[in-house]
């Protein structure tokens, strides 16, 4: 670094300007270390490149059909479930009347239960009107 | 069809971003080990994250990125040298001051072309300059080192030396400063 030494010159440009020199000389200094690397280093940065390169294309090989069970099996599982949905909506559309069924049942087991002759149940209109007749005729 | 062919231009221009960059990082790694497979380790690790991470990026942020990823990379190989250190004591050091004398055997400056035509006396003025130099540049402390080497080498400006060191824009001013003072210290007698 040879600074030119000026007495009269601002410190702060003389400052400025070995600054620049150092600069200058650092950046001479690694660029002349870049251009003059061994063989052997070379050799091996080489390979270091190679191999991270080969490695990305060996991972990515390696995903991609991974990748695609993947997707297959999210979307069998998308839609089964969808199915299952389905199904349970038709189950729930169907529920109403399963219950309705139910209520006329109970009815049903009531009317057998009672105490009341089933053949008067069913003669019902002709006992009505014999009974109207019965209280004309009184 | 379009997506390999796709892969294998990405994989040949990211080859040659990194056949372009290797020279000057493995420089960089070793002004701050001092050790030639210490470098050449953390480059690699630096190229490995750069290919796996970020090889879908944009070519033009590959740059800023691998210089981030390599000053990670050398951050932690200090961190963990500090801690050997620590550990073990006298010994390990011994080891690591061994190592920075080799390399710097190693690696002894050449003049650049600058100097191609200098006198005899000049040219040894300016080669044990250039050595001491270079020794100033490894005695700095390393986020000074780096610093100053960013700004001064790879060209960067504060603020990208503060993205690629992961530290605000003061801290590089202030590293970057005492970087140069220190420097204009040592090397004092060649003014």
């Amino acid at each position: 670094m040879s600074v030119d030494r000026t007495p009269d010159a601002p410190d702060r440009l003389e400052e400025g300007s070995i600054e620049q020199r150092l600069v200058r000389d650092t950046a001479a200094l690694i660029q002349s270390k870049d251009d003059a690397l061994d063989g052997a280093t070379l050799s091996r940065l080489h390979q270091a490149r190679s191999a991270a390169i080969e490695n990305k294309r060996a991972i990515d090989w390696h995903w991609k059909p991974l990748t695609g069970a993947v997707a297959a099996a999210a979307l069998v599982t998308l839609v089964l479930q969808t199915n299952l949905d389905l199904d349970e909506q038709s189950d729930q559309e169907i529920l109403p009347n399963l219950v309705d069924a139910g209520t006329q049942d109970t009815d049903d087991l009531e009317l057998l239960t009672s105490a009341i002759d089933l053949e008067l149940l069913e003669d019902l209109d002709f006992y009505l009107w014999l009974e109207s007749s019965d209280e004309v005729e009184a | 069809m379009r997506n390999v062919q796709a892969q294998v231009t990405l994989a040949g221009s990211m080859d040659e971003f990194l056949a372009s960059q290797e020279r000057r990082a493995f420089n960089m790694a070793l002004m701050a080990t001092g050790n030639r497979d210490d470098a050449l380790e953390i480059v690699q690790d630096a190229m490995f994250k750069l290919v796996q991470k970020y090889s879908n990026k944009e070519p033009a942020s590959w740059g800023p990125l691998f210089t981030r990823i390599l000053q990670n990379r050398i951050k932690n190989w200090y961190r963990r040298q500090s801690l050997t250190r620590r550990w073990f004591g006298r010994g390990a050091t011994e080891n690591v001051e061994q190592n920075e004398r080799d390399a710097a055997a190693e690696t002894s400056v050449e003049l650049p072309d600058a100097f191609a035509h200098s006198t005899p006396a000049t040219e040894a003025q300016q080669q044990r300059f250039m050595n001491a130099l270079e020794a100033a540049l490894r005695d700095l402390p390393l986020r000074q080192q780096q610093v100053f080497l960013l700004r001064a080498v790879q060209g960067l400006d504060v603020g990208e030396t503060a993205a690629a060191m992961s530290c605000s824009a003061g801290s590089v001013k202030t590293h970057y400063s005492r970087a140069l003072q220190k420097l204009k210290l040592q090397l004092a007698e060649y003014s």
